[in-house]
């Protein structure tokens, strides 16, 4: 072979891996045009004429630059840098190539591959990395050669020497790396912002959800969070809830989350068991533009990352701004089934308003079912068991357009339906008949990798339930929706099958790192925040708070119902701020077409647009 | 006269490609401390990987190496002289490739030296003035394995070099009549013209019309057949024996005076100042004279 088809060769291969890494992100007009570029280029290089003058493909290189970076881009700066850098590819492979040509195309094929990885966190990304490695090592071994024979043929023992040498560097190079990923810097928080694109927003957890996408987020596998169970071995004994928010506020249609301040943070009922089922984790979070924070129902206290603090609200935790970079935090949570706290006048009222315009149905099956029945927690159980009673059934597609209020035709015509029509019929018809009620939105199930002991919750996993009030034992957890639900609920761990191990790689590779530390440092996780809880629940205080909130501007003193901030000094006094009010959260930046703070489930309308997120 | 040269400190000079994969690696350690995505730690750590592997792999490539000089037999001033360098590779695993070895202006270039082997290349050289010179330094460089960096230092080659005058034009007049024509002789012919005398061993330079290839099959040794007066009565040259004007010219048409009598097989001698050699023939008296013209003094 000549030696500068050699180099050409290796070019076009590397060039080959670019639009890899484009068709990786699923841009498939960059790989088409990039594979355009690369069998033009090839067959003008091998016929050793290039019919576009230097100069046109200058221009025309120029111009496409120009509309690649005004182009709008959904991908923002680095959409555009790798549309730029296919333009410039293609300038490369379709005019001769000198020595430096081919490095500059490799350096692009690079910055594509670098482009995929910011905007799809892949583990395919490390396939084509690998490839990425041996190929331009071999290729920069070579590239010397090839400009020093030009057309000179190739002694096959030469080629097969250098291959070694090639191989050599890339095997000798490994032990480099894996110090070198170990070894190098890693923070929390990014010097520079706004690069990187906000995080798809392929959530099952959202605010307000076309009924189109309710299939896509019932078929989503993307990862939602990871969550490693501490202190505990094996999987939870039933399917987990992970706990998002609460959902109080609602005109029949949409569920909102009550304003934050309108009422303050429930208060433990004075004389209540302290937690004796509580569960440690660390979540893994993908990023999901959102500030809400899951963790296995309910989390008690939330610990994010230095300088963060958590807002638990409702046993609900809250980041202090939208997270569009996967985070980890611990979590502790109470696994006992009812949440033993009062039930202040005025959110007992919020949590039994009805909105005007129910359809008449509701209140009927309501008293249908529950007939002469006083005692609260059996008028849940009876409403429960209506959904159960197999008259009802699970889907997310193929539910058609009926007539009239959505829980109208959800609940006379179709009989089927998601989990919010299921959870939002029920709570409504709790609080037809008095008892207090309200949405809660998370996630239910995950896969159970048993070899990290973690569970692996994907965005169909998504789901509302209902929490009821019952005077004498708090809030608990009622959930409507039929068992059957899609692919992807609670299965437990599946022993036997490759997945676990391949998600321990990519998990080892995308989530956590040697960088990161898999577990909290114990001084860390000794320092938590106590949003939600006048006083730290027993057992799990680092230390006893003295005067707390003494000198807090704005935090009510201890046990007063208000939202008791200054608990939060527990972890800023380890931390050394120096003070024991924390500032407050920032609020989100507003969404469009949401008011900012306040989170709404919207059912479908008949007829309309609009439908739930959740499963 | 031959003697090995080692390299000892070797330095890095980084090349254009060079500055644009540091930059490279650069901007994506940014990249990736701001996003804290771990595949980009990745690609940062397989750049840094490699560079520093390739830093490794150059020093030894090049650390081990020894360099050896080979100077023509002859050399005059003026001339572009190829000068032939040996490269010996003692390491036993690691081949060493793309070694550049440059001296003023000029380079030569050695792909590839296996392991426990040499490898040479002829790197021209010129001195412009006659007398002994030293051969100074030579720049090894390589840029194996990328051409990120190119590694290699100054080597100093303690080498001294006699170089012979530059030739120069010699008018007519001045070259005498030609051979044959002196002391009454009649033949033309110069060269062979003269009794079988007998003969000797052969020598780099003589003639192989000269080969006694009798004694080669008798005896199996290469001799040269040897002729009463061979090409002429013997020639004595002195510095009047040119026209000049310069010392220079003169020793430089002297040179050519000396270089056409060996070839014509006629005896020559040298009378200069300080230097008295009588006429003879063959290549060891041709370098005697040579040496001394190279070295005239006044």
């Amino acid at each position: 072979m000549r030696a500068d088809r050699l180099s050409l060769l290796f070019t076009y291969l590397v060039s080959g891996l670019g639009a890899g890494a484009a068709l990786l992100h699923a841009a498939p007009s960059f790989a088409f045009l990039q594979l355009v570029f690369i069998g033009l280029g090839a067959a003008w290089d091998l016929r050793e004429r290039h019919p576009i003058s230097p100069w046109m493909l200058t221009t025309a290189t120029v111009i496409g630059l120009l509309v690649a970076i005004a182009l709008p881009n959904a991908n923002g700066p680095v959409g555009r840098l790798m549309s730029a850098a296919v333009v410039l590819m293609g300038g490369k492979l379709l005019a001769p190539k000198a020595n430096r040509d081919h490095l500059q195309i490799m350096v692009l094929s690079l910055i594509l591959l670098v482009g995929a990885a910011i905007l799809s966190v892949n583990l395919a990304f490390a396939v084509l990395f690998a490839a990425y490695l041996l190929l331009t090592t071999l290729a920069l071994v070579w590239l010397p050669f090839g400009a020093t024979m030009r057309t000179r043929r190739v002694e096959r023992g030469l080629l097969l020497r250098l291959g070694g040498v090639g191989l050599g560097l890339v095997i000798g190079a490994l032990p480099l790396l894996v110090f070198f990923f170990a070894g190098l810097p890693r923070t929390d928080v990014p010097f520079l912002r706004g690069v990187a694109p906000a995080a798809s927003q392929v959530s099952g957890f959202s605010n307000q959800v076309t009924l189109g996408d309710v299939g896509r987020i019932a078929q989503s596998r993307q990862v939602a969070f990871r969550a490693e169970i501490l202190d505990r071995k094996g999987p939870l004994p039933s399917a987990p809830y992970w706990r998002g928010l609460v959902l109080e506020v609602t005109d029949g249609i949409s569920w909102t989350a009550r304003p934050a301040d309108l009422l303050g943070d429930p208060v433990r009922r004075p004389g209540a068991p302290a937690p004796t089922n509580t569960v440690a984790q660390l979540v893994y979070l993908e990023p999901h533009g959102l500030t809400d924070l899951f963790g296995l129902d309910r989390p008690l206290q939330v610990t994010l990352p230095s300088p963060w603090e958590t807002r638990v609200q409702d046993a609900a935790a809250q980041a202090p701004r939208p997270l569009n970079r996967r985070i980890r935090y611990e979590v502790i949570s109470d696994l006992d089934d009812a949440w033993p706290v009062a039930l202040p006048p005025a959110q007992r009222a919020l949590d039994l308003e009805l909105p005007a315009g129910l359809p008449p149905v509701l209140a009927q099956r309501a008293q249908e079912i529950v007939g002469a029945e006083t005692n609260a927690y059996r008028k849940a159980e009876s409403i429960l068991a209506y959904f159960h009673s197999g008259e009802f059934h699970y889907a997310v597609s193929g539910l058609g357009e009926g007539q009239g209020h959505p829980l109208s035709v959800f609940l006379e015509q179709t009989k089927t339906g998601y989990c919010e029509l299921f959870a939002s019929s029920m709570a409504l018809m709790l609080r037809r008949v008095g008892v207090p009620a309200r949405m809660v939105a998370g996630y239910l199930g995950g896969d159970f990798n048993p070899t990290g002991n973690y569970y692996l919750v994907r965005q169909l996993s998504a789901h509302v339930w209902v929490e009821a009030y019952i005077d004498g034992r708090g809030w608990v957890r009622f959930d409507p929706t039929p068992a059957q639900r899609g692919p992807g609920f609670a299965r437990g761990s599946r022993r036997g099958s490759f997945r676990p191990l391949v998600d321990d790689g990519r998990v080892a590779l995308e989530v956590a790192g040697p960088g990161l530390r898999l577990r909290p440092r114990r001084a860390d996780r000794a320092a938590p925040t106590h949003g939600g809880w006048s006083r730290p629940p027993d057992g799990l205080a680092p230390r006893p708070l003295g005067a707390g909130g003494s000198g807090c501007d704005g935090a009510p003193g201890s046990g007063s119902g208000g939202r008791n901030r200054h608990l939060a000094a527990a972890g800023a006094r380890k931390r050394g701020r120096g003070h024991l009010c924390p500032p407050a959260p920032a609020a989100p930046p507003p969404r469009s077409g949401t008011q900012p703070g306040r989170r709404t489930l919207r059912l479908r309308r008949a007829g309309g647009s609009r439908s739930t997120g959740q499963g | 006269m031959q003697r090995a040269l080692t390299f000892r400190r070797i330095r890095v000079r980084i090349t254009a490609s060079g500055w644009l994969y540091i930059a490279l690696t650069l901007v994506l350690g940014a990249a990736a401390v701001n996003t804290a995505n771990n595949l980009l730690y990745l690609v940062v750590s397989g750049l840094l990987a490699l560079m520093a592997l390739s830093g490794v792999v150059a020093y030894r490539a090049l650390h081990s190496l020894s360099l050896e000089l080979l100077p023509p037999r002859e050399w005059f001033a003026g001339q572009e002289t190829p000068v032939r360098l040996v490269v010996h590779n003692p390491r036993r695993v690691l081949p060493t490739y793309l070694l550049r070895i440059a001296r003023e202006g000029e380079e030569a270039l050695i792909t590839e030296i296996a392991p426990g082997s040499s490898a040479q290349t002829t790197l021209p050289m010129t001195f412009a003035r006659r007398g002994e010179h030293d051969l100074g330094e030579v720049l090894v460089t390589s840029v194996f394995p990328f051409a990120f960096f190119q590694r290699g230092g100054i080597v100093r080659l303690e080498r001294k070099v006699l170089v012979y005058p530059r030739p120069l034009p010699v008018p007519p007049e001045a070259m005498g009549p030609p051979a044959g024509y002196e002391m009454g002789r009649g033949s033309a012919r110069a060269g062979v013209g003269g009794d079988f005398r007998g003969t000797r061993p052969y020598q780099p330079g003589d003639s192989l019309s000269r080969i006694s290839w009798k004694t080669w099959g008798r005896l199996g040794q290469i001799a040269v057949k040897q002729f009463e007066e061979d090409g002429g009565p013997p020639l004595l040259l002195t510095l009047e024996s040119v026209p000049g004007p310069s010392l220079e010219e003169r020793v430089g048409q002297l040179t050519t005076l000396v270089l056409k009598a060996d070839k014509d097989g006629r005896s020559c001698g040298l009378h200069l100042p300080g230097v008295q050699i009588e006429p003879a023939l063959g290549i060891a008296h041709r370098e005697r004279q040579l040496r001394a013209l190279a070295l005239l003094r006044t």
